[in-house]
């Protein structure tokens, strides 16, 4: 008798620190985070999370959100499409975060979706860009699906603008992921209004480092432009094997042309590369602000593409704002908070309800301009 | 057509890689009947090991080599040492599968806590300009490691065939019993064949970076395509290992021209086909040996 009324009393004692941890651990405005910290999509993955553990930091430095400091549950989805889904699971039913930041592929938030969808819950959509996913929801009353990354209809559309004058013969190369086949049909889609048709298609898949067969298919249908639609690695991997057979066209694609990958490449096999931008360093003081922070805690002198941080940095902040605005952390509310978003100072324009629109997206094709990569650096192109 | 002599080119550069993988395969299974699972790995540690010498303190190139070559050699021991000496007297279950592939992930994610998991640039140390030939483009990397592997496997070949310790090396494959009882020092033996194919590895890897970019997710693709070629020429012989990784790399560029997504498909196709037409491989006819 003794013995088990002794044994209680650590157990008790145990029993309530543990209770009164885990009321401590709630104050903190919990968001989850999915972006891939290993693979393919790795380096994409980090800007993402540097720029919203910026937007985190900045805001924990004014005091937090509904008086509590906010605190980023990230999970590292691999550049895997199945992983992402687990994760997204885990953050839902078992972690509990009332919103969703995240991710980078294309493919892994198409598959995702459903299950915000069904389960009510907001994400922000930071990097992916496929157009499907803004679209899938967009005709329900009510749609969880938001997006600060620059939407692939809208890359497209200044894409092909910029492509239809200049060239004859248009090739494309994408690869074989959500991202790169969802943005060929984009591409084709834009084409067919211009009445134009690209010469040739090739495919390859992430991971190659090999794309000589396939350029050498669009050398033979002497394609004077080519568009290509993938990420970093594979970008820079294409960019040599081109090098490697000699063939020189005028190579277009979207943001991911200006990934830490491509910046890597020798001046020699990089200059003329034409990508997507939305926002440079330089264009205001809140820009250089976000830039010191990047340099002194993540890259130094290295480079990296501002354009990927800044809308992870706004979309976060987004996010928060409307946590504030909705004075709960009810995922529903939240929602609601944000698709009734008045007005946004972004890090260099200012958005005047901006999701009031059906798509959800915050930069649409006419905040979108092209940049050329001219001696390891990137400069604006004119007209 | 420039296509075909493109593929030529890169096929015997991506083979040379391959028939040194497996020529390692080869030599550990010829002595012990079991071999590293995770070869790609160690491919994977000599190329960072090397970048990291080259680029990141400025050694020569020809140094750098040698540091991944070693580096690789001591890996091969620890492998030995910790997954294949504990689980040899247990042949019939085959551990040293499990526990080759429990190292092989170890080291990976060993790779990815120093390295990172981005895909690091290797500046190769004869430039990034490929010479033109015939309309297509060869990198001076790509001759070098063709003209590398081509060298050791004939001084393999002639160790094995033509020193003492070669022959008892081929004496331990015949027969390791018989072997001890000719006073050979099987152990030693069995862990020098680790030690070798681990090392061939590492330089492989080495070589190979500057063309692939080394990443620390390099090793599974490149390893698993080595050990196919070591089925299709046959595991025991080391002529077919080697013929096989040419073999394997030729086909796969020149399936590449056709076409490019059928590329990894064809070549796994390939080897079932082996498989069921020819189980022991191209050349693995277990040879009657005079020791």
């Amino acid at each position: 008798m003794k013995k088990r009324f002794l044994l209680s009393i650590p157990v008790c004692s145990i029993l309530m620190i543990l209770v009164g941890a885990s009321c401590f651990a709630q104050n903190t405005i919990r968001i989850g985070v999915d972006t891939p910290l290993t693979g393919s999509g790795a380096t994409a993955g980090h800007y993402l999370l540097w720029g919203a553990q910026i937007a985190a930091d900045e805001v924990n430095a004014k005091g937090g959100v509904l008086g509590k400091k906010v605190e980023l549950v990230v999970r590292d989805d691999e550049t895997q499409v199945q992983k992402a889904i687990n994760n997204i699971k885990e953050l839902v039913f078992k972690e509990k975060v009332p919103a969703i930041v995240g991710p980078v592929n294309s493919g892994s938030t198409i598959a995702f979706l459903p299950i915000l969808q069904k389960e009510q819950v907001p994400i922000m959509v930071l990097v992916a860009t496929a157009a499907k996913i803004t679209e899938m929801y967009q005709n329900e009353p009510k749609s969880y699906v938001f997006r600060t990354a620059l939407p692939d209809d809208g890359q497209v559309k200044a894409i092909v603008k910029y492509v239809v004058k200049k060239f004859k013969k248009i090739g494309i190369a994408a690869d074989s992921t959500g991202y790169g086949q969802f943005g060929q049909e984009s591409l084709l889609e834009e084409f067919k209004k211009y009445n134009v048709k690209p010469v040739e298609m090739v495919k390859f898949n992430l991971g190659d480092t090999d794309m000589t067969s396939q350029l050498s298919k669009l050398k033979a249908a002497e394609c004077d432009c080519v568009i290509v639609y993938s990420l970093g690695p594979e970008n820079a991997n294409l960019m040599r094997s081109a090098d490697k057979i000699n063939y020189r066209p005028a190579f277009v694609g979207p943001w991911t042309f200006f990934h830490y990958e491509v910046s890597e490449l020798a001046p020699r096999v990089s200059n003329g590369m034409v990508g997507v931008l939305s926002s440079t360093a330089n264009d205001s003081d809140k820009a250089k602000e976000i830039d010191e922070i990047v340099r002194k805690k993540f890259v130094k002198d290295k480079f990296y593409p501002f354009t990927f941080i800044a809308v992870s940095y706004e979309g976060t902040m987004l996010m928060l704002d409307a946590i504030k605005r909705a004075g709960s952390t009810d995922p529903k509310a939240i929602r609601d908070a944000l698709e009734n978003t008045e007005q946004f100072q972004g890090i260099s324009k200012l958005f005047t309800k901006p999701f009031l629109n059906k798509d959800h997206n915050l930069y649409q094709a006419e905040d979108m301009f092209l940049g050329v990569w001219q001696d390891g650096k990137v400069v604006k192109v004119v007209d | 057509m420039e296509m075909i002599v493109q593929a030529l080119a890169s096929g015997l550069a991506m083979g040379s890689i391959y028939a040194l993988i497996a020529l390692g395969y080869n030599i550990t299974y010829a002595t012990t009947m079991s071999f590293n699972f995770g070869q790609g790995e160690f491919l994977m540690i000599g190329a960072l090991v090397g970048l990291s010498c080259y680029v990141t303190f400025g050694l020569p190139f020809s140094l750098a080599l040698a540091i991944a070559l070693f580096a690789g050699a001591i890996c091969g021991y620890a492998l030995e040492k910790t997954a294949i000496r504990p689980v040899r007297h247990i042949l019939i279950a085959h551990g040293w599968i499990m526990s080759t592939i429990g190292v092989a992930i170890l080291f990976k994610n060993t790779a990815i806590l120093i390295w990172g998991a981005n895909q690091l640039t290797f500046p190769s140390p004869f430039g990034n300009e490929p010479i033109r030939f015939l309309g297509a483009g060869i990198l001076p990397q790509e001759i070098f490691v063709i003209c590398v592997t081509v060298a050791i496997v004939a001084l393999v070949e002639l160790f094995q065939q033509k020193t003492i310790v070669g022959k008892a090396v081929r004496a331990t494959a015949f027969n390791q019993e018989v072997a001890s009882l000719m006073g050979i020092n099987v152990n030693v033996m069995i862990v020098g064949s680790f030690v070798m194919s681990s090392a061939l590895a590492a330089l492989g890897g080495v070589m190979v970076a500057p063309i692939t970019t080394a990443w620390a997710y390099m090793g599974g693709n490149l390893g698993l395509k080595a050990f196919a070629a070591a089925i299709l020429g046959g595991l025991e012989s080391s002529r077919g290992c080697v013929i096989g990784g040419f073999l394997l790399g030729i086909t796969e560029f020149l399936i590449a021209v056709w076409r490019p997504e059928l590329r990894d498909f064809s070549i796994f196709t390939l080897l079932i086909l082996i498989l069921i037409l020819r189980p022991t491989g191209l050349l693995g006819v277990k040879k009657v040996e005079k020791v």
